[in-house]
């Protein structure tokens, strides 16, 4: 079995804290994507995982085994790195029968691998090419390959698709899809891209700062951001922030900035309550806005971008308030008019100032 | 704490590097230490001594040595650092067809200092070439004594070092000038700035870690030169290097061969110090 | 026009840079009475390679220099990589403050005039019986060779792709593994050129051989021998003989040369 499991790892360069306190278990044969901006510390972890850096506090498990201290290559793993890795001096095949012939298997064993990962990943006619012959997607299949190959208990996945054009990304995201099915082994999956993230992921990690930010499944992720982070992270075009205050009117509450009004129609609870007067986030997708003649507040439409088929306009609310609203049913708006819109309230987040999520 | 961690994390370089800086402890540190305390011995007795500095402050001939030094070492930079820098500007212009010529530009860099001093003095003794070129295109009608001592033999050695060691200054200069995004001296332009605006503006900042990089690393081994005033000029020429090596070959005195050397040790301490005090830290990116 | 100027004075200058190389063949390669007449031509009017051949045929006292050299620049080549090798892997390694410490520290070791190592070096050599010897003149070309092949390398390593070592590792490679098996087959070529300028820097050393050298002189010293006897022919011949390997070699290797490889190499 083999189950990851990660329990207070912290990792420090000089002052700086690139990890903190990270906590993470990958149940076995899952796909897990880890997401996060650049620069937050993913791909320290995955190097943790890999044995390349030790962690400065934590343990690391691997199915019951402790591989905290264990070297990189007594771990049984194999990485993909976002600019391939093949050994420039090795062909394909020995790319491929490298780490084989490190661990000691026979010729015999070495070849029916090889040429049957190879079957499965279309590089069968590749196998004598040296990498510099060979266009960036076939590197990467290559170097996909060479992993499969060596059959490890854990798959680590550096950005592999980030140097691809994006149609390439396309089609080999599909691949990753189709051979995880196959072959049912735990993957560790690095990413700055959502989509990627979205579409691959059985379970998804967001980390920003060295911190886990959510651990959840891709639609929760999408539906139910647990901070302001994840919110503004995921989602494109991304969600609507607006910076408001609580207030309380008679026994209504609502959230103003400028001119700005919107009334509270939940139920008044007591987390709500310790925030009146307080600075609060709000959070809305382009999608949870309508355009409508008799909507509560007014704006003005400033300009209006086409994507396909799907149109985005971008409202002024106040000198200082700007939201994206996604048009439903082929409206004919202009821009320098004033419209009308209804902000549904079921689809709206609230946050403190501290960017944690107020549940209503 | 924060070392063990260091031992902890970089033990596997610490084992490969301990080789090295153990031979370099060996065959550089220990060398100087000893080559410091012998300075401080007297020839004919043990014990902590001045003597040896004593005596060269008051030898006129380690005085002429000294001011021989000096002014080798800024004539030869001066000639070096302008002259390199005038020919990577041409060469990193762009001239059709300057590619070609470059080459030569570069193969004095090739010769070994010792051929180079041999060669000099084909050219510079009394019949030499450099006197056949000066009368035939009718400059002097008697030779020139390059080698008879003083200024002119000063000048030659100065000359001679210039030959062999500006092709590396203007190649640290045209790498310098290469480092430049061409996207500057477009933008420059658009600007409306004029050629020596960009020169002043653009250029010369920016080659500015080139410039003190190439001074350093030169100015370095202007003072260390040895080899060139050995060959050319022996013991009717010293330079403090020289005057060291002879002290102890010829004289066989080793504590005052010791306490000229020091001095030269600390005189390009003091210069690179100097120089380093005066470009300030911001000169100093690419050392 | 103003081209044609500056190309016309390009070339000019470049044949005065080319004369004294022209010299060094012309005499080796004239006959004396073509060198000694009282107004001895640009030309070579009277070609002889008789000084080559009085220079080969001179039995030892040709070839033991020429021995002595060789050896001592083969020697001092591979123990120069052999200590530099590993100490370059490991500078390109550590962190950006470490890497900059180190540097300074080998750099500063060439600022330091070899007259001042070389006496106290010549002082022990002579007590524990290495003076006059290939061994004692290795150790001390190593001196000087050190702190070039190391910049040298750590520029080739620092350039070396940091995800293929990783890759090895996970492929199942121990750290010195990976390094025989990854690292150094594709960092040939760069360490053949630390090799090769190694082998240059001890071939026509000057300083430390005439400080450590007596009865079995090297190449340089026999020819600085030659010169101050004032022998033009033998002298030249032997100029042109330890300048031949290095001109070569040099300018097939110009390219890796870079002055700028001691900031490349801080840089990373």
């Amino acid at each position: 079995m083999a189950v990851l499991r990660l329990e207070n790892i912290s990792k420090r360069f000089g002052k700086l804290w690139a990890l903190s306190d990270i906590n993470l278990e990958i149940p076995d044969g899952r796909f897990c994507v880890i997401l996060g901006p650049s620069g937050c510390g993913k791909s320290t972890l995955l190097n943790l995982i890999a044995g390349l850096e030790e962690p400065t506090t934590g343990r690391i498990y691997l199915g019951d085994k402790d591989i905290t201290k264990l070297a990189s290559h007594k771990r049984d793993i194999a990485m993909v790195f976002q600019n391939y890795a093949l050994y420039p001096h090795l062909s394909v095949f020995e790319n491929m029968a490298f780490g084989l012939r490190v661990k000691g298997f026979n010729d015999d064993e070495i070849r029916s691998r090889i040429e049957r990962v190879s079957r499965i990943l279309n590089i069968e006619d590749k196998l004598n090419s040296f990498p510099k012959e060979l266009s960036g997607g076939q590197r990467q299949r290559v170097a996909t390959g060479r992993a499969i190959a060596r059959e490890p208990r854990l798959f680590l996945f550096d950005e592999p698709l980030s140097n691809l054009d994006a149609r390439l990304r396309i089609e080999l995201r599909a691949e990753f899809i189709k051979l995880h099915r196959q072959l049912k082994r735990t993957v560790v999956y690095v990413t700055h891209d959502q989509v990627e993230a979205m579409v691959l992921g059985e379970m998804v990690v967001v980390i920003n700062d060295g911190c886990i930010q959510q651990i959840s499944d891709p639609i929760e992720l999408y539906q139910n951001p647990r901070n302001l982070f994840v919110a503004k992270f995921i989602g494109i075009p991304p969600m609507n922030i607006i910076e408001l205050r609580l207030i309380r009117e008679d026994k209504e509450l609502s959230l103003e900035m400028d001119n700005f009004k919107l009334r509270l129609t939940c139920e008044v609870n007591k987390r709500l309550n310790e925030l009146i007067n307080k600075k609060v986030y709000l959070g809305v997708r382009p999608s949870g806005i309508e355009l409508s003649s008799d909507g509560q507040n007014e704006a003005e439409i400033m300009f209006i971008e086409t994507i396909g088929e799907d149109s985005f306009v971008h409202l002024r609310l106040s000198p200082t308030i700007e939201i994206n609203v996604r048009l439903r049913d082929r409206m004919v708006v202009k821009t320098g008019k004033s419209v009308r819109f209804n902000i549904d309230f079921s689809r709206v987040y609230l946050f403190d100032e501290h960017g944690d999520r107020i549940y209503l | 704490m924060h070392f063990i961690r260091g031992l902890k994390r970089y033990y596997f370089e610490i084992i490969m590097i301990t080789p090295l800086l153990l031979l370099i402890f060996v065959l550089t540190v220990l060398p100087i230490l000893r080559n410091i305390i012998l300075s401080f011995q007297h020839i004919s007795g043990s014990g902590f001594s001045l003597s040896n500095y004593k005596h060269l402050l008051l030898d006129v001939g380690f005085r002429r040595a000294f001011l021989n030094t000096v002014f080798i070492a800024l004539v030869s930079l001066a000639l070096e650092i302008g002259m390199g820098f005038i020919l990577a500007l041409i060469f990193s212009s762009g001239l059709r067809g300057i590619r070609w010529i470059k080459p030569i530009f570069i193969l004095p860099l090739a010769i070994p200092t010792v051929v180079v001093g041999v060669i000099m003095s084909y050219l510079f003794s009394s019949s030499g070439w450099i006197n056949r070129i000066l009368t035939d295109v009718s400059l002097i009608d008697s030779p020139i004594y390059w080698m008879s001592g003083g200024f002119k033999s000063l000048l030659m050695i100065a000359l001679a070092d210039c030959w062999k060691v500006t092709p590396i200054v203007m190649l640290i200069f045209l790498s310098g000038l290469e480092s430049i995004d061409r996207n500057l001296y477009r933008s420059a332009r658009i600007d409306g700035a004029n050629n020596f605006y960009i020169f002043r503006r653009i250029t010369l900042p920016m080659l500015t870690p080139f410039i003190t990089a190439a001074v350093i690393i030169r100015g370095i081994d202007a003072f260390r030169i040895f080899a060139l005033p050995l060959i050319l000029m022996g013991q009717n020429l010293k330079v403090i290097g020289t005057y060291a090596y002879l002290e102890y070959v010829e004289y066989n005195n080793a504590y005052l061969s010791a306490a000229s050397s020091v001095i030269l040790l600390m005189m390009i301490m003091a210069a690179v110090i100097i120089y380093i005090k005066v470009v300030g830290k911001r000169g100093m990116a690419a050392v | 026009m103003r081209q044609f100027c500056i190309f016309g004075i390009l070339i000019l200058l470049g044949l005065l840079l080319l004369f004294p190389l022209y010299v060094m063949l012309k005499i080796s390669m004239s006959s004396p009475s073509d060198i000694f007449s009282s107004h001895p031509s640009y030309l070579i009017r009277d070609f002889t390679l008789g000084h080559f051949s009085n220079v080969f045929s001179s039995g030892s006292n040709f070839l033991y220099p020429l021995k002595k050299s060789l050896i001592t620049a083969s020697l001092a080549s591979l123990a120069a990589l052999l200590f530099s090798v590993p100490a370059a892997y490991a500078i390109s390694k550590f962190n950006y403050r470490i890497r900059y410490i180190l540097i300074i520290a080998i750099f500063i070791t060439r600022m330091i005039p070899e007259v001042s190592i070389a006496l106290p070096v010549a002082i022990a050599f002579i007590k524990i019986g290495l003076f006059d010897t290939v061994a004692g003149l290795v150790m001390a070309h190593l001196i000087r060779i050190l702190p070039v092949s190391c910049f040298i390398l750590v520029g080739v390593f620092s350039g070396f792709p940091e995800e293929l070592e990783k890759q090895a590792r996970i492929d199942g490679c121990s750290r010195m593994r990976a390094i025989t098996k990854v690292v150094l087959p594709l960092s040939l070529g760069g360490i053949t050129v630390a090799g090769i300028f190694s082998f240059l820097l001890s071939w026509d050393e000057f300083i430390f051989a005439s400080y450590l050298c007596l009865a079995r002189p090297t190449m340089p010293l026999k020819m600085y021998y030659y010169i101050s006897r004032g022998d033009l022919f033998y002298s030249s011949t032997y100029a042109v003989i330890i300048t031949l390997p290095v001109l070569l070699l040099s300018f097939i290797f110009q390219r890796y040369i870079r002055p700028g490889y001691l900031s490349g190499a801080i840089k990373g």
